[in-house]
């Protein structure tokens, strides 16, 4: 465990730590800073061998270290065969795409140390992915790969296109991810466990009939289709391609859209009963298969071609685990593998291509054959298993395809033929624009800009790909090679045991291929013959202009909204608090309905005369304020109100807070004649012309109505039903006893809650701080001081006066 | 009932009795000694006796930490308390040294960290209260100090603005408050939080009880600007002074919704499933869609704000509605609702530290005023991206723990709709936060490398905040732990 | 139940309300005003009907007595009220002296034409 733990630890927490460092000895090592980055996928394989040969294959080991225990968070790694095999293929292509970028990025070229940096990142955020055992972990790491594919994509950030391409990639796969991650939560819910080997491992049976498991499932898969660019999310991954090329092999390719795919393998036996599965999958996958083919046979720039194939196929690996039967799928592995071989080695040609011609667009190239006679023969091929030539890995995984989708035409009826329909139509039209990859760039004539810009390119930069189409070719020829790895990787639950061999006999499936290259062929030389001239993406298959509208329709509408709400007069704002109360309360009281209004039957016996012609007075005053004119009018009428409320307050047996009163009104009245007394008498006059809105003040009316109304019915319903022992008995019955005082207020505020009477005092010393500071610090200006005191005229009175 | 032990009080008080006494030697100080000398030595002055009596209470109330419940609630002081109270006066230590660089608006050092002193100790006035007179008393005393340190700059008629905006708001609020609080007990007859809880479980199906819910969220609710009681936060948050925005901010939020939290748990019957109060899942409809509300509009303005600060400010809204997640999650939310409320704090006052530098050298928070920031200060620029990327709630920082903790507890209470809801708003504030973040990176600039340096103690207070929301996201333990063991000290 | 009380709360509310409204910096003062006051006579309507009880000064300990508790909750809260009152009109004489005016809805029209 503890050799596992540091093996491990050299896999995973070595490119984490490794990548800021890369960042950092980029500044001194400049171009020689990707030798430094190699060395790290290098290590992570190393370790990786080594952790498969020391686990002993094919166990299930689980490393474990605590994170944060009260969450039950531990950074939790589950090893087994699926985990190794997705593994090893982010490190080894991780060490050629290293290698090869350090050849293809110029010399010239600025921030070498970030760019490995990132690319360093995104690999450990890979092998964090695959290896998690932890939901939140594998969310956690799943998110990150987004961000670095973020960063890597919108690498040349100077360029429109990457950053549009950078943002479309993050929106879409960041925001399939948290829909993943509710279903993963969901899952956690479920099953009461967070632990990916729990829940392979568990008996599930209790929760899956839930309708949750089902959302749990449809969310999960969102989340891998959004990362596979599955239709209708698959817009994002043609866009990408803004990237530079090692990251169009490396990301787009071979690694980060495949986790969709990873996704799905790792929650096979979970899902894999479910009726919905098979369909969803099918149907999604297949469609996108079909779909992305024929955008690939429609496009001429080289990398869409080969990013809508990388479309199609990655609908070929999620559909194939679609048709799967419960106890597992046989070939996962090879058609994973098989595409990685051919698409990442293309990818990597295209970009030598593109980067000694100069171009791109598939019909301006031409007759390279003579000029890269090594590029041309790896081309031929990986296009050779792209098309499924006997002899590649290709066509091993198509025979298998089609033997699995021709049994899976007998279980499920309509399903099968929609699938076997895709993937003939798919392998036809591969055919075709393998045909023309290789045909167009390196047969024919050469044109004459090609013969202008063409530079070679380093021998060293072609090792890569050779290096992948020799696997290909190599594991084509003898395909046992492959039997004991993948004996050794089959993983419970997912796999069933197979055999991979060249010759089958002559069977219907064999039928089948030579039927489709032929047909194939007659495809390309359709197009051929016509000049592909029907070649262009009709403007409603284009997806990621529909989402870039999307995006814009949005941002208009949060400006709107935002325009809406956002007033700038607090005054208004007010209005808006006071409704959502009076609906609140007001709504919640009414609603009550009748229980409520009986309780206050009301007890006209109660009325008191003497307060009631007090709390009559105190009202008809408040009221004055309103109609009075003059401010000190109304500042008289209010004080008289705060008199009469000492009175109130002796009728209510409180002579205390009579008392207190007093002093308070008579303070706040001197204040208050003070304040008035500055402000000029332009002002009031100016106050009185300005006369709101008719419609606002009915509405303020209405409003204030409310309220009012909200706060008498309230009162009576409390004090319908008083409450028999308040709290307050107990200082009433303790007041002499333990205070020594026979006043129950007094002894309440100095002793019971003396501390309160402190926070009184405090309060008050604040404010006078907050009173001094606002009054000091005004310096008037000399014309003011000749204004006199009281200080210069206020403009209340509005445009006139200030003039 | 017993009489009243003052050498208890003062044992328990200890904290904020020092505090209160530093925020008068401030005063001293600059009166005596600081009167004549230049402004700049003031602020020096000042600043250091106030950060030197934060440290001391920070210290005194970690090591030596004294438990214990004082007059029925009115008081109390148990592990959790002491932690928040912890936290806010480092809170308000951080304010006190980013001030240092807010050198023009400071006419007052002296007056200006003492309030900003008292107000850090009403805010653990009203962090120890379960008695509600206590938590009515505390929290106007805080409010008071915090509406006098958003009109402080007196240069400024923004910030008067925002002074009388706040005010205006705090004080309906507060006078809305006071009438839930007299139903409360008009209900229940008494005013501590426990016997309410009692009360209001005696009293059955009261539609009263839900009203002064209500009332109640009401005030709580514009202390910690959650729609639709938010609408002060973009004025103050952009018209105030920075550090009293950033207080307003980090504190106030901080210690408010402990309160509210706590008078909703203990108070009002805790979890949805104790439905003992008969309202309860009435009351949780009403917070949940004040969450919904708040996490969305707060995110969609946020969005399109051309000034920083206002779009802190309605980033600070959709936090809030976060926040409330946690309070609907009952006593399972309430330890997330710490972390998240605490590390939050954290966050947003580093940030609004860093807009301070921004504004003080270009005059304005626009986010066009940011580019060239990494050039001229690289590390502060890296201080900013913590600050903005664990707010966005990124892993590995403080913010997605806290994100992650509060959900999580939002999901097992059964909000998944709510949780799906904060989720994808999250990914919206993703887009404003790398807005910011774009600028100091990226921003096309005029030169920037005439600005003058930042002042030692801000730096410092600003790399520690970072380094703090950093530690506290790879090991979130540290924290979470003493939250752990704090509440179940505490009983829930 | 105190019929009145509530009456009279119900008309100081309604008043309040309605100036705190108001664009005018002196009627929303006079609004707070009289809203403190406001909420200070619910919490006095919470100590229940002081007919045939004297006030809460234990002289003779069997006669009633109105519960003391919310009397001094209302000392308190008109202390405080005061406190913030005091805030705000300095608040307001500051606001008049800086930005000349005493009218809300003013200082936003020329916030907006400036």
């Amino acid at each position: 465990m503890e050799l596992h733990g540091i093996n491990f630890l050299l896999v995973l927490g070595l490119p984490l730590i490794g990548s800021p460092l890369v960042a950092l000895a980029g500044r001194r090592l400049g171009r020689r800073s990707g030798w430094l980055a190699l060395a790290f996928p290098l290590i992570s394989t190393a370790a990786l061998l080594a952790l498969a040969g020391g686990i002993g294959l094919p166990t299930r080991v689980v490393i474990e270290w605590p994170w944060v225990p009260s969450l039950g968070l531990g950074l939790s790694f589950l090893i087994d065969g699926l985990s190794i095999f997705f593994g090893l293929v982010v490190s080894v292509m991780g060490s050629l795409i290293v290698f090869y970028a350090i050849f293809y990025l110029d010399k010239d070229e600025e921030h070498q140390g970030r760019f490995y940096s990132y690319l360093v990142l995104f690999m450990g955020a890979m092998l964090g992915t695959v290896f998690s055992n932890h939901l939140v972990l594998i969310f956690i790491f799943w998110e990150l790969t987004g961000i670095a594919s973020f960063l890597l994509i919108g690498f040349w950030h100077g360029e429109a296109d990457s950053r549009v391409g950078a943002r479309q990639a993050l929106l879409v796969t960041g925001s399939t991810g948290l829909a993943m991650f509710v279903g993963l939560v969901i899952l956690h819910q479920i099953f009461g466990s967070a632990s990916v080997s729990e829940l392979l491992s568990g008996d599930l049976s209790s929760g899956k009939h839930s309708v949750l498991f089902t959302v749990a499932m449809l969310l999960v898969l969102v989340g891998a289709f959004g990362k596979s660019a599955q239709f209708p999310l698959h817009f994002w991954l043609p866009n990408a391609m803004a990237a530079p090329t090692p990251v169009s092999a490396y990301l787009h390719s071979a690694t980060m859209v495949k986790l969709g795919v990873f996704l799905v393998a790792r929650l096979y036996p979970v899902f894999v009963d479910h009726s919905w599965w098979a369909p969803l999958l099918g149907l999604i996958a297949f469609t996108t298969m079909a779909l992305g083919a024929v955008l690939a046979l429609l496009s001429h720039d080289l990398k869409a071609i080969l990013a809508f194939s990388t479309v199609s196929q990655l609908g070929y690996l999620i559909g194939y685990y679609g048709l799967g039967p419960p106890d597992g799928v046989e070939h996962d592995y090879l058609h994973i593998l098989n595409h990685v071989f051919y698409k990442g080695c293309l990818f990597m040609v295209v970009g030598i291509v593109a980067h000694a011609a100069g171009i791109r667009d598939i019909r301006q190239l031409g007759g390279l054959f003579p000029r890269l006679p090594l590029l041309g023969v790896t081309t031929l091929v990986a296009a050779a298993t792209m098309a499924g030539i006997p002899g590649t890995t290709g066509f091993l995984s198509k025979e298998m395809m089609l033997k699995e989708i021709f049994e899976a035409m007998r279980a499920r009826d309509e399903l099968g033929l929609y699938a076997t329909a895709c993937v003939v139509l798919t392998s036809v039209v591969k055919v075709a624009f393998s045909v023309r990859l290789f045909a167009n760039i390196f047969l024919g004539k050469k044109p004459e800009q090609v013969k202008q810009d063409f530079h070679a390119p380093s021998p060293w930069m072609q090792l890569p790909p050779v290096l992948l189409a020799a696997c290909a070719l190599l594991f084509g020829l003898f395909p046992g090679l492959l039997d004991a790895p993948f004996g050794a990787l089959a993983v419970e639950g997912l796999n069933r045991p197979q055999h991979l061999a060249l010759w089958h006999g002559f069977t219907k499936e064999l039928l089948v291929s030579s039927l489709v290259l032929a047909l194939g062929f007659g495809l390309y030389w359709l197009g051929e013959k016509t000049n592909w001239r029907w070649h262009h993406i009709p403007r409603w298959l284009r997806f990621d202009v529909a989402f870039e509208a999307g995006i814009e329709v949005f941002s208009k509408f949060t400006k709107v909204v935002t325009r809406v709400l956002r007033s700038d007069q607090p005054l208004d704002y007010l209005p808006i608090i006071v409704t959502f109360f009076v609906l609140l309360v007001g709504g919640r009281l009414l609603w009550q309905g009748s229980g409520l209004w009986g309780s206050l039957a009301l007890d006209w016996g109660t009325v008191q005369p003497l307060r009631t012609l007090a709390a009559g007075l105190i009202a008809l005053a408040v009221v004055g304020v309103l109609f009075l004119r003059r401010w000190t009018a109304q500042l008289i009428s209010l004080s008289v109100a705060g008199f009469l409320t000492c009175f109130y307050f002796v009728l209510y047996r409180a002579p205390d807070l009579a008392l207190t009163q007093i002093l308070v009104e008579t303070v706040t009245l001197i204040m208050v004649l003070l304040l008035l007394a500055r402000f000029p008498r332009s002002a009031q006059v100016g106050e009185e012309r300005r006369k709101p809105v008719r419609f606002r003040r009915v509405f303020h009316m209405l409003l204030a109505l409310s309220v009012g109304g909200v706060a008498t019915v309230l009162t009576l319903m409390v004090t319908a039903n008083p409450h028999p022992s308040p709290i307050g008995r107990g200082f009433l019955e303790h007041t002499v006893e333990l205070a020594k005082g026979s006043n129950a207020v007094n002894t309440i505020l100095v002793d019971f809650r003396g501390f309160d009477t402190l926070g009184e005092i405090t309060v008050l010393v604040i404010a006078t701080l907050g009173c001094l500071g606002l009054l000091m610090r005004y310096k008037r200006t000399p014309e003011e001081y000749q204004q006199g005191p009281h200080g210069p005229p206020g403009s209340g009175a509005g445009e006139e006066v200030r003039e | 009932m017993s009489s009243i032990d003052y050498l208890r009080l003062l044992q328990l008080a200890a904290p904020e009795t020092f505090l209160t006494l530093t925020g008068l030697m401030v005063l001293a100080v600059d009166l005596i000694v600081g009167r004549g000398s230049a402004p700049g030595t003031r602020i020096i002055l000042s600043g250091s006796v106030a950060a030197t009596g934060c440290l001391l209470a920070a210290g005194g109330l970690f090591l030596l930490p004294v438990y214990g419940t004082f007059a029925a609630g009115m008081l109390v002081a148990d592990p959790l308390t002491v932690l928040i109270k912890v936290s806010l006066v480092i809170l308000t230590l951080f304010t006190v040294l980013l001030a240092f660089s807010d050198a023009a608006p400071l006419a007052d050092p002296g007056e200006y960290f003492a309030l900003l002193l008292f107000a850090c100790v009403g805010m653990m006035f009203l962090t120890s209260a379960e008695d509600l007179l206590m938590v009515f008393l505390a929290l106007e005393f805080t409010s008071l100090s915090l509406y006098i340190l958003a009109a402080f700059n007196k240069q400024s008629p923004h910030s008067t603005e925002a002074g009388i905006k706040y005010f205006l708001f705090g004080s309906i609020s507060a006078a809305f408050m006071l009438f839930g609080l007299s139903l409360v007990y008009g209900v229940t007859g008494s005013v501590q939080l426990p016997e309410v809880a009692a009360g209001l479980a005696r009293a059955g199906n009261d539609p009263l009880a839900l009203v002064a819910l209500v009332m109640i969220a009401m005030g709580f609710g514009f202390k910690v600007a959650a729609v639709p009681f938010h609408l002060w936060a973009p004025d103050v948050y952009q018209g105030a002074p920075i550090p009293s925005a950033a207080l307003i901010a980090s504190g106030s939020k901080v210690a408010s919704f402990f309160v509210f939290a706590k008078v909703v748990v203990i108070g009002f019957g805790g979890a949805p499933a104790a439905v003992g109060s008969g309202a309860a899942p009435v009351w949780v409809i009403l917070l949940g869609i004040m969450a919904a509300v708040s996490m969305i509009l707060g995110n969609l303005a946020a969005l399109v704000q051309v000034s920083v600060r206002r779009l802190l400010a309605f980033s600070a809204i959709a936090h809030a509605g976060y926040m409330l997640l946690g309070i609907l999650a009952g006593t399972e939310g309430f330890g997330p609702l710490v972390y998240y409320v605490i590390t939050y704090g954290l966050a947003t006052v580093g940030a609004f530290g860093v807009v301070s530098i921004v504004q003080a050298r270009t005059g304005s928070d626009r986010l066009c005023d940011f580019a060239g920031f990494h050039r001229r200060f690289p590390v502060l620029a890296f201080c900013m991206l913590i600050f903005m990327l664990s707010l966005a709630g990124i892993p590995p920082l403080a913010g997605f723990f806290g994100k992650f903790y509060v959900f999580a507890a939002a999901v097992k209470a059964g909000s998944l709709a709510l949780f799906i809801l904060a989720l994808a708003t999250s990914t919206v504030s993703l887009f404003y936060y790398l807005q910011v973040l774009k600028q100091i990176y990226v921003g096309e600039t005029a030169d920037a490398s005439h600005w003058e340096p930042v002042p030692i103690t801000v730096s410092v207070a600003l790399l520690a905040m970072a380094f703090g929301v950093t530690l506290l996201g790879c090991f979130p333990d540290l924290l979470l732990n003493r939250i752990t063991i704090a509440l179940r000290i505490t009983g829930f | 139940m105190q019929l009145e009380t509530a009456l009279l709360i119900g008309v100081m509310f309604t008043v309040a309300t309605y100036l705190v409204l108001q664009r005018s910096f002196v009627k929303i003062l006079f609004g707070f005003l009289i809203l403190t006051n406001a909420a200070n006579f619910v919490v006095l309507a919470m100590s229940g009907r002081p007919d045939g009880k004297v006030a809460p000064v234990v002289l003779d300990p069997q006669s009633p007595m109105v519960d003391p508790l919310p009397q001094a909750l209302i000392l308190t809260a008109i202390v405080i009220g005061f406190g913030v009152a005091a805030y705000l009109v300095f608040l307001l004489y500051r606001l008049f002296l800086d930005q000349k005016t005493t009218n809300a809805a003013e200082l936003y029209d020329e916030k907006e034409s400036g």
